[in-house]
């Protein structure tokens, strides 16, 4: 189950009629969730569906509908109420989603329900921090929470203005004490929704052991089921995000989505490195830095971006050259570039070796001024690691069946 | 397809004169009616054994058939008989139920109640239809009171 963000009273209609009998036959949105309605509604749903195993919020349009043509979106049930489709135009209008996540656990808590998979699409705004604040919502919603075994979060950077004075407290404060409370996660994945503020501490305390020295703040968290990690949309240091990759000894899939990599590295003017040094360096150390990197079974790398210089502000995106060849100057020459890659384990693969390889096809052009959202390849179905596609869906559900 | 596609439309035309048309839902169409046969239509009467009948085609051809319409055909489709219907629900159910979208509103979340309610539909929601990624189907809103009630008798 899918709780859509559109909204239906705000609806912006071309007819009288349409806005009419949306107001006539529905009570308010904001009625609907003052009075509780919409919570008991949902309580009593989720009460009849005792083996639901996803739920998620969404704001935009799913593609996929193919009945109805290559163009067609599936929306959410309800939205043409009272619509006649030859005359009306009608654009969707969207509810924040800060209050729908703690909703959505508390209705299922209340069911006593537990679903395997939290799904959190969201383009429009990310879940602030405050929709990870539990400690109002009661305790049945600690079984919801410790039977999670996917949770796909669609995050809101909160910005600079909310780190803590030691810097690792504020910043993603509840969501810290959220993920302690799934232990049994296999799969996470974060996209925050802007990559121009790093999330860094976030990350910090992702990768840092359980036992260190810690500062103020929820402590780090033992994941010791995950498999899965993803990382969308966001700037951090390579020296945090191979902290990262070192730190969950069970992983075996990790897929970096519009990640931009700041260099740390102080250099002279007259010294300036490639553009593509920092993701090649990462890349070259991210082999070592796996617990286990036999277990790695799958890499997905897709538009990097990098800040070549602590001096520039620009930042370039780098690709990977399918070809590199060496000219009569001894320089490389970088030929045919992709700007997604990945790596699929099978038999006599080594993702060291493949990562090594990668490190050394990795080239950009310098400068470009342009950001990771004004790629030429960049278009909204890439804002974010985005969901299974049916085809994998139906992968990944043939082995629970 | 262009044929079946026809005769679902025109199906669909009888329906809205006579609701009487959905009642008889065991009604087996390949011998009452010649409507829905996929050979060419004569002048001289077919021979009703030989003739390659619509309900006759393994179910999987006729779900590739199906495959080709649109929302609405394919709930006029799944009106015609008992046997198309049968047929297709398996498909159908899973395309539209498995994975299914509500937004905080009346309307839409009584219409979640409305599923999680019906014994024949929820388990797709429960998470029995794993495979499509679907979720409403915005043109049949004004169908969605046939479609349950049929499944609930």
């Amino acid at each position: 189950v899918i709780i859509g963000l559109d909204t239906l009273h705000d609806v912006e209609s071309s007819t009288f009629a349409h806005r009419s009998t949306i107001h006539r036959t529905n009570i308010s949105r904001d009625v609907f969730l003052a009075t509780g309605r919409a919570r008991d509604l949902l309580v009593e749903a989720f009460s009849k569906l005792p083996s639901l195993r996803r739920v998620g919020l969404r704001d935009y349009e799913g593609n996929g509908r193919y009945r109805e043509g290559e163009k067609a979106k599936w929306k959410s049930y309800g939205w043409s109420l009272g619509a006649d489709h030859n005359l009306d135009r009608v654009s969707e209008r969207y509810a924040p989603p800060d209050s729908m996540l703690p909703l959505l656990l508390f209705a299922l808590g209340e069911a006593s329900v537990a679903p395997t998979n939290l799904e959190t699409f969201l383009r429009r705004k990310g879940l602030p921090d405050c929709s990870f604040d539990l400690s109002s919502l009661p305790s049945d919603v600690t079984p919801v929470l410790s039977g999670l075994k996917t949770l796909l979060l669609s995050l809101e950077d909160t910005g600079p203005y909310n780190h803590g004075q030691d810097g690792s407290t504020g910043h993603h404060h509840h969501l810290k004490k959220f993920l302690h409370r799934t232990p049994l996660l296999e799969h996470l994945r974060c996209n925050f929704s802007n990559a121009a503020i790093g999330p860094e501490g976030f990350l910090s305390w992702l990768g840092a052991t359980p036992g260190a020295t810690q500062k103020a703040g929820p402590a780090p968290i033992t994941l010791d089921h995950l498999t899965t990690l993803d990382l969308g949309m966001l700037r951090m240091t390579s020296k945090t995000l191979l902290q990262v990759a070192a730190r969950f000894p069970t992983l075996k899939a990790l897929s970096l989505w519009k990640v931009v990599l700041l260099c740390t590295e102080e250099r002279s003017i007259d010294d300036e490195p490639p553009v593509g040094h920092v993701w090649s360096k990462f890349l070259h150390k991210l082999g070592e830095a796996f617990q286990a990197p036999e277990a790695i079974s799958n890499v997905m790398i897709g538009f990097a971006v990098e800040k070549s210089s602590t001096r520039s502000h620009h930042i370039n995106n780098v690709k990977f050259a399918r070809k590199v060849t060496t000219d009569g100057n001894g320089e490389k020459q970088f030929e045919d570039p992709e700007y997604q890659v990945s790596y699929r384990k099978h038999v006599g693969s080594s993702v060291q070796n493949w990562l090594e390889d990668l490190g050394n096809r990795a080239f950009g052009n310098r400068p470009v001024y342009a950001d990771v959202y004004n790629s030429e390849d960049d278009d909204d179905e890439d804002d974010e690691i985005g969901e299974d596609d049916d085809d994998s869906d139906e992968d990944d559900d043939d082995d629970d069946i | 397809v262009a044929l079946v596609r026809r005769q679902v439309r025109q199906t669909r035309n009888r329906s809205r004169v006579s609701q009487a048309s959905l009642r008889p839902v065991g009604i087996d169409i390949s011998m009452a009616s010649s409507d829905l046969s996929l050979s060419p239509m004569s002048s001289t009467t077919p021979d009703m054994a030989t003739m390659a009948h619509l309900l006759r085609l393994p179910p999987e051809l006729m779900l590739r058939i199906s495959a080709h319409m649109t929302t609405l055909d394919l709930g006029s489709f799944r009106l015609t008989c008992k046997q198309v219907e049968t047929n297709l629900f398996e498909s159908f159910a899973r395309e539209y139920f498995s994975k299914r979208q509500f937004m905080i509103e009346q309307v839409s979340l009584e219409a979640l109640v409305g599923i999680a309610n019906h014994k024949t539909l929820a388990p797709y929601l429960n998470g029995k239809g794993l495979l499509a990624c679907a979720f409403t189907i915005a043109r049949l809103t004004a169908h969605r009171g046939d479609h349950w009630s049929r499944h609930t008798t």
